[in-house]
């Protein structure tokens, strides 16, 4: 018995006549509930490229928390042989259990004219600078998800799209980023200063249907 | 007319299912309400953030400390456990789920979630405001009975204030 169905329905394979999917498209809109895009009609990947331009950016720096861990936890000494290189953020970060905020406007083309919506990555740093990073690109037709991890310093990414909702309904696939300009002025020096996070990107998308 | 127009939904979705060559289609309605919720402010380690952080910027700080006001500021993290219920009157329990939200700028969050329900566990994620009155989740995942399944949840205040309604759409 499959209990979780109680008040659902389960569906294989029903006709309908056009009326009937005019209507329904009607209706969905007013649900707010997308039906998949283009795209869904068959299994076919779909790729396409948007630029994105970093807008707001936030840290989250632990230090005062990541000392308090250190043989006051539930794991035991766990610090015992692990010996940071420094404390120092600015040079050394981002360190274990550090936050990195980061949103982007969207843009269809390389020159930023023409608004495609806006993404967010937050990051939660682990150990060698690497962050495991979540990922939401609003886009006109829709939201798709994203995952993935990268050093902070790593000059592309590669996230797993896991999902998307509106028009990316049940979507999975990846995004490549690369970075689209150089160096961050004025940053020289410090090591993640000049990460990918802060910089314009190209992001290439290919999605499918799951 | 709209057990109609329900079924015409449903019917819709269930042909765009079949046309992108996916075996199973689910529609399913539940009701939350909430558990627990442990709040973390982060405010100590924002601000230290503001201005000792390894990407070289300088960011203002917010404009108060005071969570209850203007939160939550970026960097504050929040979790939620849920009763899930098959029926609207939370008769009929049907699981638990938990949330986890990371806030970022202008009260935004990008939260994941885990509906542990009888046949499976459903694993959403997405964003969210933080005044929202509803919001989708994109379905990422799940385990047993929702092993490789996608989706989407879509999350709308229920009829009482710490209630929600709960509708899945998950294609296999």
């Amino acid at each position: 018995m499959d209990s979780d169905r109680s008040e659902g329905s389960r569906c294989h394979r029903v006709g309908m006549d056009r009326v009937a999917i005019a209507f329904a498209v009607g209706v969905i809109g007013l649900l707010g509930l997308a039906v998949p895009c283009g795209a869904a009609s068959s299994r076919k990947a779909t790729t396409f490229v948007v630029y994105a331009v970093p807008d707001q950016r936030g840290f989250v720096n632990n230090a005062d928390d990541r000392q308090r861990g250190k043989g006051n936890n539930p794991f035991g000494n766990y610090h015992v042989g692990v010996q940071l290189p420094s404390a120092v953020e600015t040079k050394y970060g981002p360190f274990p259990g550090d936050v990195g905020l980061f949103t982007y406007k969207l843009y269809t083309d390389a020159s930023h004219r023409s608004g495609a919506g806006s993404a967010v990555l937050i990051c939660q740093y682990g150990f060698d600078l690497t962050g495991v990073c979540d990922a939401s690109y609003q886009l006109a037709g829709g939201t798709l998800i994203g995952t993935g991890s990268f050093p902070a310093k790593a000059p592309t990414y590669s996230f797993e799209i896991t999902g998307g909702v509106g028009g990316y309904l049940a979507m999975k696939g990846r995004v490549n980023s690369v970075r689209t300009s150089g160096q961050v002025p004025g940053s020289a020096g410090l090591i993640a200063a000049n990460s990918l996070v802060l910089e314009p990107q190209r992001l290439a998308f290919t999605v499918h249907p799951a | 007319m709209l057990t109609g127009a329900l079924f015409v939904v449903l019917a819709l979705l269930a042909h765009g299912a079949q046309a992108r060559g996916v075996s199973d289609f689910r529609s399913l309605t539940l009701y939350s309400t909430v558990n627990k919720v442990q709040f973390l402010a982060n405010v100590d380690d924002e601000a230290r953030g503001y201005v000792d952080n390894p990407f070289g910027f300088h960011s203002k700080g917010a404009a108060t400390s005071k969570e209850d006001q203007n939160g939550p500021f970026p960097g504050d993290e929040a979790f939620f456990s849920f009763h899930l219920y098959s029926d609207a009157a939370h008769h009929k329990p049907a699981g638990v789920a938990i949330f986890s939200c990371q806030y970022y700028f202008n009260r935004n969050a990008f939260c994941t979630a885990s509906y542990q329900l009888k046949s499976g566990n459903v694993i959403a994620g997405g964003a969210s405001q933080f005044n929202a009155n509803n919001f989708t989740l994109a379905v990422t995942g799940g385990t047993g009975a929702y092993t490789n399944t996608a989706g989407a949840i879509e999350i709308t205040e229920g009829s009482s204030g710490n209630s929600q309604r709960l509708r899945f759409v998950l294609l296999k």
